[in-house]
């Protein structure tokens, strides 16, 4: 056998073993989304960045800047209001006001939990456009974790399983149509659900 | 005599193989834990695994996992192998190079890293053993050979893309030297460029057919963050930076160790000059790969791999021994069998008599044992715990969906959940208390030690309530 017809099998064999690596499979640790904390910090988030800044001024007792630190995030946080939860610029300014660190974080709870429901409605929207569907609930799974100090631990893992099971609804074009699910809207919506309800939203 | 000369490596290999594979099937760190949902469920963009996908990984592992349903045993029985076979691998290629097999694959089995490459589950054994073999492909002028090797470089990036730039060196030198390889001038560079493409444009094509432009996103996302945020290189903004002077303190004689290799690298580069300086081009092609991809590996390991991770070294090392294995001179077998000895001896001076191998767990796992005790402390009892910790996030939140897990890379909502939540507040560091936080963390300290030179030993500490009854 000639050594290019040699090297022609091997790029077969490795084609299919590419396409192979890219089926899905069953296992006890399947299907579960993640990102370490490193790997998550490099993706510039407004609202992140602004709640990093506000922590640092009211851990200096320095409430003004802490007031200031948030317009960086001025449009997420109108986005939210306008369209998640009404009022919620006015109960941030507040709990600033009255100088009170846990009703901050309190506030910062709902702001994240919006920014998830945010997402995971962008996605539902998007449900045919996988790779924007995938997107959008990869980044709301980044402020799950964002904010995990705030949540209680069985609410936070009952809200990942629900994250896991909207990126399994959106199901995978596959390879040239290898391994291809197709997306599945009720489930998804179910899994929409299950994150809104651990969330308190 | 033939029986006489291999009977004593082999009964080395076996012991030391037979060492290995006592260690319990677990997972050291985030990253394994990445790479074993990659086989079973493969989505870079979900970190499963995380960037760039590892695809040669992927694929090996996938292969091992048709005879075993565990994804972590499958991952385990690649990187064990792959370990147990470099030496071995080593001494083919030096014996290519018309070196000594038996100084290179004595070389290899004393590495301090062995069991790191080993039982880390991840992908530096992997990536270095490729590099090997296509050294060792490389070091005889045959086109065919060439284009095996090309496919070796192409696995060994497949395997371990951030030994992407000293593969590159490695490649640019075989084909600047490719007409030594006989045949016609342009035959042998189309053969080891088909070679390598053809392992990298189908497991890299099938990783951007998967996931899209974004891909391509997060790549730039996470080697911006590797650089520049979280990676501890030289330029990262990190507030601890680990010294590679740090890594080798914490291995017997380690910075002797350090000296004499840096030792044996200036008399490689005195000798290789007086060569080059004397006969030019006439340095065989083989030799001018390996010298060139140890040059470029050491400056890529020091300037841009994190230190805490002695495993970074593998490549320097293991270049560094086959330079050494290989060169035909008097002064470098002494050398070689000397390196030798002291690695043997490093070896055993750190081997754990106390404990069979069978009961040591990686460090992260034993605290996952601590940190679960601390969260149930009797009988149906449970206690409400924080965890801050700046490493394996996903791995503790994987173990103990009971305790909260705190990201402590954002430092500023670190310290205000500490300032408005009482109770028991642990801490997870890969450094010991050293203030950081507050007194308040320092009521108590467990350590976790690392079971070999390259696994890190882990630090927990915490509040008063976490130990109260």
């Amino acid at each position: 056998m000639s050594t290019i017809r040699k090297g022609f099998l091997v790029a077969i064999g490795l084609l299919a073993g590419g396409l192979a690596v890219g089926a899905d499979g069953v296992g006890p640790l399947a299907v579960t989304p993640a990102s370490a904390y490193s790997y998550a910090a490099a993706g510039k988030e407004p609202l992140i960045d602004a709640r990093e800044a506000a922590l640092k001024a009211i851990g200096e007792k320095n409430w003004d800047a802490a007031a200031q630190a948030f317009a960086g995030a001025k449009d997420e946080l109108v986005y939210l209001e306008d369209h998640h939860h009404a009022g919620l610029q006015k109960e941030l300014a507040d709990a600033v006001q009255a100088r009170d660190e846990a009703a901050v974080r309190a506030v910062l709870k709902i702001a994240f939990a919006a920014e998830i429901d945010r997402r995971l409605d962008g996605a539902q929207q998007n449900m045919k456009d996988y790779q924007t569907a995938k997107v959008l609930v990869i980044k709301a799974r980044r402020f799950l974790d964002a904010f995990s100090g705030d949540i209680d631990p069985a609410k936070r893992k009952a809200a990942e399983d629900g994250l896991t099971a909207a990126l399994a609804a959106i199901g995978n074009p596959g390879v040239f149509g290898v391994g291809a699910k197709t997306a599945d809207p009720e489930a998804f919506k179910q899994a929409y659900a299950s994150v809104k309800a651990a969330l308190g939203l | 005599m033939l029986n006489r000369v291999f009977l004593l490596p082999l009964l080395a290999h076996l012991a030391v193989g037979w060492w290995m594979i006592r260690y319990p099937v677990a997972l050291p760190s985030e990253d394994a834990l990445f790479f074993a949902r990659g086989l079973t469920h493969f989505s870079v963009l979900e970190f499963s695994p995380h960037f760039p996908g590892y695809p040669g990984l992927m694929l090996l592992g996938r292969l091992v996992l048709l005879a075993t349903a565990d994804p972590v045993r499958a991952l385990w029985l690649v990187t064990v192998s792959t370990a147990l076979l470099l030496p071995v691998a080593m001494a083919w290629a030096v014996a290519r190079l018309g070196g000594r097999p038996l100084l290179a694959y004595a070389l290899g089995l004393t590495l301090p890293l062995l069991s790191c490459l080993g039982l880390s589950l991840l992908s530096d054994g992997l990536g270095v053993f490729f590099l090997v073999l296509f050294i060792g492909l490389c070091a005889r002028p045959s086109v065919r050979a060439w284009g095996w090797g090309g496919a070796a470089l192409g696995m060994a990036l497949a395997c371990r893309p951030s030994a992407g730039v000293f593969v590159v060196v490695a490649l640019g030198l075989a084909l600047w030297l490719a007409p030594q390889a006989g045949g016609v001038r342009w035959r042998p560079r189309v053969m080891i460029l088909t070679g390598m493409m053809a392992v990298l444009l189908p497991l890299f094509g099938t990783v951007f057919l998967l996931e899209g432009w974004p891909y391509v996103a997060e790549g730039w996302r996470f080697l911006y963050g590797h650089l520049f945020l979280w990676g501890q290189t030289m330029v990262s903004e990190t507030a601890v930076r680990p010294s590679w002077s740090q890594s080798l303190r914490s291995l017997p004689v380690g910075r002797l160790w350090a000296l004499v290799m840096l030792g044996v690298a200036a008399a490689l580069a005195v000798s290789l000059g007086k060569v080059f300086c004397r006969r030019g081009r006439l340095i065989p092609a083989g030799w001018l790969i390996l010298a060139g991809a140890w040059g470029a590996a050491t400056a890529w390991t020091l300037a841009f791999q994190n230190p805490a991770n002695p495993r970074h070294l593998a490549p320097v090392l293991v270049l560094l021994a086959l330079m050494l294995a290989s060169l035909p001179r008097r002064w470098a077998r002494g050398m070689g069998w000397s390196v030798v000895a002291l690695q043997a001896s490093m070896a055993w001076f750190t081997l754990d008599v106390r404990h069979s191998p069978a009961e040591r767990f990686p460090p992260v796992h034993t605290a996952v044992q601590a940190i679960d005790a601390l969260a149930r402390p009797g009988q149906g009892e449970t206690r409400s715990v924080t965890l801050f910790s700046n490493t394996a996030l996903e791995l503790f939140r994987h173990e103990l969906p009971m305790v909260t897990v705190v990201d402590a890379y954002y430092r500023d909502d670190t310290e205000s959940v500490m300032r408005t939540t009482s109770g028991c507040l642990l801490r997870i560091s890969t450094q010991p208390w050293s203030g950081r936080f507050g007194d308040r963390l320092a009521t108590f300290e467990r350590t976790f030690a690392g079971r070999f030179w390259g696994e890190g030993a882990l630090y927990l500490y915490g509040t008063r309530e976490c130990v109260s009854r």
